[in-house]
């Protein structure tokens, strides 16, 4: 019964009979963002990268922070977050900027953000690399927790993709949400532990973390790059609670505002 | 054989007038305690539609501008759902609303004819069979292989049209394309369309042109103040066409 509920919808949402068109909007994608330069990878891992290096030298050099392999740390938690931040940005846009393909052809809307979401998903699969050259190069202990590592990236891809989509038909009603948006996600960085470790915060506000919906993931990705530990299992049933609360709310959204957002923006 | 069933079809736009379009709006009035939801208001733009099209027929949709042509050519294409009423389409559909829905200025020729097809609902076999065709027929040579960015319209226009009627569709739906590209190339692209027509594939024509009508279509409906007024022979319905232009303009409501 449960199956059955979530299987039709499975597969419209994750655009599962569209592999085709998916495929072409995520390679236009990439020849868009990459041919126009050789270093087209390059210039857009620079910036997170860069903001790496800075918060690096402000916490550990500067303010001495106690935690071990903090460069591999921080470069891990910003190359995720990087991600996370930039998918719901574009995504944001994603159905209204799409407005002229969607009011001409028969064409699923949430493949906008389905697509921004994947293309973003293979900048950072390709800058694992980076993350996991670091962690050699600094020594950090490197375990068989590394086996989660895809894991987490479903969780967060899970999470990103149903966040932009939520944000991208909510923008259809309130086009002010792009000012509040750039608020909403700096405050979110500050509150999830992509630059400090969660054991860093009072007990009395762990709370926040207990509540971000990302925190657990980045919590259990550090534990993975700097431990080589396995993350605890309430951060991992956290985590995967948290991303099929946010796929469950995507999918009531498509099913009961879709036929009515194409004549609506 | 009947493929495309249109039953008691009405379409209504459902529009908020003075209705909050901020979230700034909506919190600001929520804590004055003074959220309204603005009026409702309908905007009606087609009425009880019906009719059928069979397998192979080259039907003509004539009607003012307003009338609701295009509403009902997006009903039938699966844009938007009716109101009321049912659709029923058997067969894939080629929606040609807009030539080359897609095309990315960045990317070549060559590319873009996947991705538009992949957008149009085809998938890579189809694209792949009709590829050949389709560069014979858009007369771009090496240019394909150029940024879109740097083509004439009519460049555009071609490899458009190349692409939406090259690859199998059974069903073809045109809105108002054929008026761009030259006298040349609209006579090519006529030629085609006969072709696909006696190959019994279904045309759906939207236009203005009477002439068009008159020569290629097999059957002919108005639309005019969002009712379907005339359904049957070509030349009767543009004669209605052309009487119902010369009187009034479309009412906003039904």
């Amino acid at each position: 019964m449960e199956l059955a509920f979530f299987k039709p919808l499975g597969i419209d949402f994750f655009c599962l009979g569209k592999k085709f068109l998916v495929f072409n909007l995520v390679s236009r994608n990439l020849k868009i963002k990459y041919r126009r330069s050789i270093l087209g990878l390059f210039w857009t891992l620079l910036a997170p990268i860069a903001m790496a290096f800075v918060y690096y030298f402000v916490f550990q050099v500067i303010l001495n922070i106690q935690v071990p392999h903090y460069l591999v740390f921080i470069l891990s938690g910003i190359l995720l977050w990087t991600f996370f931040s930039q998918t719901l940005m574009e995504g944001l846009e994603s159905v209204v900027g799409n407005w002229g393909l969607i009011s001409k052809v028969p064409i699923p809307l949430q493949i906008f953000p389905y697509v921004g979401t994947l293309t973003n998903l293979v900048t950072l699969l390709l800058s694992l690399p980076i993350i996991i050259g670091a962690a050699i190069i600094f020594k950090t202990p490197i375990g068989a927790s590394m086996v989660l590592i895809p894991f987490y990236f479903f969780l967060l891809f899970i999470m990103a993709y149903s966040l932009s989509f939520i944000a991208g038909v909510a923008f259809v009603y309130f086009r002010d949400l792009r000012h509040l948006m750039g608020i909403v996600m700096q405050l979110w960085f500050y509150s999830t532990p992509v630059i400090y470790d969660e054991n860093m915060i009072p007990p009395q506000y762990r709370w926040v973390i207990f509540l971000n919906p990302v925190g657990h993931i980045f919590t259990g990705m550090h534990t993975i790059f700097i431990n080589g530990g396995w993350p605890s299992l309430k951060h991992a049933s956290m985590a995967t609670i948290w991303a099929i609360v946010a796929l469950y709310a995507a999918i009531l959204m498509k099913k009961y505002f879709f036929k009515e957002v194409v004549e609506r923006i | 054989m009947s493929v495309i069933r249109v039953k008691n079809v009405s379409k209504n736009f459902k529009y908020w007038s003075d209705h909050p379009s901020s979230l700034k709006t909506v919190l600001v009035d929520t804590l004055r305690l003074k959220f309204q939801f603005g009026k409702m208001e309908k905007l009606c733009a087609l009425q009880d539609i019906s009719f059928e099209i069979n397998q192979g027929e080259f039907v003509g949709i004539m009607g003012r501008n307003g009338a609701g042509k295009s509403t009902l050519l997006k009903l039938i294409s699966g844009i938007y759902t009716p109101s009321t009423g049912s659709i029923e389409v058997d067969q894939h559909i080629a929606p040609l609303i807009e030539l080359g829905a897609g095309f990315h200025a960045d990317l070549s020729g060559y590319e873009n004819i996947f991705l538009n097809a992949a957008i149009l609902g085809f998938g890579r076999k189809a694209t792949l069979a009709a590829l050949p065709e389709i560069l014979d027929f858009s007369e771009l040579g090496d240019m394909i292989y150029m940024p879109v960015k740097n083509y004439s319209s009519g460049m555009l226009v071609r490899l458009g049209f190349a692409i939406a009627t090259h690859l199998e569709a059974p069903i073809i739906l045109i809105d108002e394309v054929l008026a761009v590209g030259d006298a040349g190339f609209q006579q090519k692209c006529l030629k085609k369309i006969h072709e696909l027509h006696s190959k019994r594939r279904t045309i759906i024509l939207i236009t203005h042109s009477p002439n068009a009508v008159k020569e290629h279509c097999d059957r002919c409906i108005v639309i005019d103040n969002h009712r379907k007024i005339f359904d049957g022979n070509a030349s009767d319905g543009v004669n209605v066409y052309l009487r119902h232009v010369s009187v009034g303009s479309n009412s906003g409501t039904c």
